[in-house]
């Protein structure tokens, strides 16, 4: 009795990566100097920004809505993973890091949001600013990021070090 | 180079709209901030007020607040509520008024027309017919600046309130028996008018004896423009079952949308 052929598997499309020829991924020291660099306009940004309207607003005899100690445990949060973000861009890590980084940014954002009334109290007067829907509204940042870094993950997974000629040419 | 792949394409993507984003969204604070901050006390003003007899016996104001909104965005769903109390009795709500929902382009002025209606009738408001006093009253006004910032404004607001019957006096005079029978007594009231409105009618009396029987009524003509004091009278014909102590006399105005009962006190 004749066996039958075996039959031929043929692979359509198999991922080939990138010749290393082609990117030059920066050392760990590198990115982590410009990493630290980078994070004083976005340590003024976390940190800064609402650290001196804290300032600001207690000055001027308004309560403001958040708490110094909340302001910094997130503005230190955000701060880390956007360092942590930042080298470790060249690795497998960088998707998941970047999720954290969004979910991080979101669930400020949504905290931020239910605490958002500024009132003013003046010889029996009050005056209350409720800005939850602008807090709402900046969440659209957090989400695009969100799926960015979603497509990130996916994407590394399935064809490690395939971004590596766009994001580090050589 | 090779083409980059979609969905590295699309990540990327999103990473420059979250950008493109926190930018629009800076601007949009920045320009929103400066408007409203433009917002002051003095871009509110009251126009066109008037103080007039209501239906139902009870006096009307009438207000148009005047606001100006110099900044870029909308003022939308701007609505003034007020709310005025009776003073010395555990803060009793007696008049509650509000406007309609007014929206105001940026760079415009609006107008708020609000309506407060004041009853003046009852046990508790009754004494405004004759009493000025002051009204501690409250305005609370709610609006949407941007479609983004709830502002509410709580404002506590006296009301200085001019009786139209300010200061009633009923003074009955030396009687004097008639031929009849009768006794004549001469009956003179008078008050000032410190509303911001004319009182015309007539002021009816009515006379009970010790039993709360109806003796004798009538009524008298009555005008007095604001801020002018009346005097007037006219003489009571009390028959004799009406002579002894514990009469009363009851009086009230009818004048315009008005049936008010301004006083009872003893009387002869």
């Amino acid at each position: 009795m004749e066996r039958p052929p075996p039959h031929e598997v043929v692979r359509v499309s198999q991922y080939v990566p990138p010749p290393p020829s082609t990117y030059r991924l920066p050392s760990l020291s590198n990115r982590l100097g410009w990493g630290l660099l980078r994070s004083i306009p976005i340590g003024l940004f976390y940190l800064g920004l609402p650290y001196a309207a804290h300032r600001i607003t207690d000055g001027l005899g308004i309560p403001y809505p958040f708490s110094y100690g909340t302001i910094l445990l997130f503005g230190i949060a955000l701060l880390l993973l956007s360092l942590a973000r930042y080298i470790s861009k060249p690795t497998r890590a960088y998707g998941p890091v970047s999720i954290l980084h969004a979910l991080g940014l979101l669930a400020y954002l949504l905290w931020l949001a239910g605490q958002a009334t500024a009132t003013i109290r003046f010889m029996g007067a009050s005056v209350s600013v409720t800005f939850s829907m602008l807090v709402l509204i900046a969440t659209v940042i957090p989400l695009l990021l969100l799926v960015s870094a979603l497509l990130t993950s996916v994407e590394d997974g399935a064809r490690p070090a395939e971004r590596y000629p766009f994001d580090f040419p050589a | 180079m090779a083409k980059r792949p979609f969905l590295r394409s699309a990540a990327t993507s999103f990473g420059i709209l979250s950008i493109l984003a926190v930018v629009a969204l800076a601007i949009f604070v920045l320009l929103s901030v400066y408007s409203v901050v433009q917002l002051r006390p003095g871009s509110v003003s009251s126009s066109h007020s008037s103080v007039a007899p209501g239906a139902a016996n009870s006096v009307v104001f009438r207000t148009n607040v005047s606001v100006n909104n110099p900044g870029y965005f909308a003022l939308d769903g701007l609505r003034i509520s007020t709310l005025v109390r009776m003073p010395g009795t555990d803060g009793v709500v007696i008049a509650t008024g509000s406007s309609p929902e007014v929206s105001i382009a940026g760079g415009h002025q609006g107008e708020v027309p609000i309506e407060l209606t004041v009853p003046i009738s009852s046990q508790v408001d009754g004494i405004l017919l004759t009493h000025d006093m002051q009204l501690p009253g409250w305005a609370w006004v709610n609006a949407t600046y941007a479609g983004v910032y709830s502002i509410g404004l709580i404002l506590p607001r006296n009301i200085s309130w001019g009786a139209p019957f300010a200061n009633l006096s009923v003074v009955s005079g030396t009687p004097s028996l008639q031929m009849n029978g009768t006794v004549a007594v001469p009956l003179t009231v008078s008050f000032s008018d410190d509303s911001s409105f004319a009182v015309g009618g007539v002021i009816r009396y009515q006379v009970q004896d010790s039993a709360g029987q109806p003796c004798t009524s009538g009524a008298f003509p009555v005008t007095a423009n604001s801020h002018t004091s009346f005097q007037g009278g006219t003489v009571v014909y009390l028959p004799p079952s009406c002579q002894g102590p514990g009469s009363s006399i009851a009086v009230s105005f009818q004048g315009g949308p008005w049936n008010v009962p301004l006083l009872t006190r003893s009387f002869g």
